[in-house]
């Protein structure tokens, strides 16, 4: 155990059932350049009614398997991003432990966070590795909305989409490793999105939050780096909506390429929204460096400057 | 003193509404112009970057016209 922790595989979850917002944008009285050039989400995946968070982890782990050769045996620690566990008691790596029946030596625990999870998510998981002395760590993300929302409610009807990941961490072979992190919690904002009987967004807020908080932190971090826009491969900006994407994106400088918006067959997926993206470049293993940034929920954000490590010969 | 016309320039340099600014009446509210919610939360944004002043909702709802926008500003400087 000498080298550093870094992402192998990204397993993906998204429901194959999409509902779309063809409909509801109408009802709402939205215009017809609205779904595709500003909220930017077409259509959303919605999971199977009863279908559950630790039910959504398994199918991102199977996924998973089919990506990376993965012994159960040796995974010492299982966690997962939700803000909606099955159930109140226990956590929900617990189940999926159960469920997958991983070993007695794993170390397994929740983290509450939302849009920005993935970022916190992985410092905190390399963190533990590093202290820990741990090879083999799988992190999950599921928080689908959809059992959340009012339907009727235009703030949030037409945004959110179902969808799980798992992402495999190891300590050998070709992966992303994490370089740096960043993160913020802006005071007085909580509100913006809050749940209690029913999800309810101040999209407003979350756009002045997000416009005001992301661009210095995705220039702070990069100049603590010494590394310039240039110099980033690519950019996975939470995938909020299609125009905060454009709006953070062109604050920030980045060239439109380089920050792409892919959600607009399943939605803002949450804290699974990053790993979705960054799949296919985990599984190719081209671009050298790449820059996650979630947003949202709290009203927080995060950043992991990601950089590439090929395998030992 | 602020004009609408320094409004219309912070909108066509930050891309909001874009192709609609020009044909702006200033005693017309924007929604009703073709600006969507998107339109108005990067405009409001940009003013307070802009002016240094903050639009809290319960300010920024009753700012419907370029006219009101100005008349906010006007008062505050």
């Amino acid at each position: 155990m000498t080298s550093v922790p870094r992402i192998r595989a990204i397993g993906t979850y998204l429901p194959e059932t999409r509902e779309s917002n063809v409909a509801k944008a109408k009802r709402f009285g939205f215009a017809d350049d609205f779904l595709e050039n500003k909220l930017g989400v077409v259509s959303r995946a919605v999971k199977e009614p009863g279908e559950t968070r630790s039910d959504m982890c398994l199918r991102a782990f199977q996924d998973l398997c089919e990506k990376v050769a993965l012994n159960k045996e040796e995974i010492q620690l299982a966690a997962v991003v939700t803000q909606h566990p099955d159930v109140n008691v226990p956590h929900v790596a617990a189940i999926v432990h159960n469920r997958l029946g991983l070993a007695k030596h794993c170390m397994t625990f929740d983290i509450s966070q939302g849009c920005a999870g993935y970022c916190h998510a992985l410092t905190i998981v390399v963190g533990v590795m590093q202290m820990a002395k741990l090879d083999h760590a799988v992190l999950f993300t599921a928080d689908p909305y959809s059992d959340l929302i009012d339907g009727d409610d235009r703030d949030v009807a037409m945004l959110f989409g179902d969808a799980a990941t798992a992402s495999y961490l190891s300590r050998t072979g070709t992966g992303y490793c994490l370089l740096d992190s960043s993160f913020g919690t802006l005071p007085d904002s909580y509100r913006c999105l809050f749940f209690d009987q029913r999800l309810e967004m101040d999209g407003g807020a979350v756009f002045k939050y997000a416009a005001q908080s992301v661009p210095p932190s995705v220039a702070a971090l990069l100049e603590r780096n010494g590394l310039t826009i240039d110099e980033i491969d690519c950019f996975l900006l939470h995938q909020g909506a299609r125009y905060l994407v454009e709006f953070v994106r062109n604050r920030s400088r980045i060239p439109a390429d380089k920050a792409p918006f892919e959600a607009s067959s399943y939605g803002n997926t949450v804290s699974s929204s990053i790993p979705l993206m960054f799949q296919k470049h985990v599984s190719e293993a081209v671009l050298d460096t790449v820059f996650l940034s979630g947003f949202g929920v709290g009203f927080t954000w995060g950043n992991n400057l990601m950089k590439l490590a090929k395998a030992e010969a | 003193m602020t004009t609408p016309d320094d409004i219309i320039k912070i909108m066509k340099d930050a891309g909001i509404a874009r192709g609609k600014c020009d044909a702006l009446d200033h005693d017309k509210p924007l929604d009703e112009q073709g600006l969507d919610s998107y339109d108005r939360m990067s405009l409001l944004f940009e003013v307070e970057q802009s002016f240094n002043v903050e639009l809290p909702n319960e300010i920024a709802k009753d700012l419907k016209t370029l006219n009101d926008l100005v008349a906010f500003l006007n008062k505050t400087d």
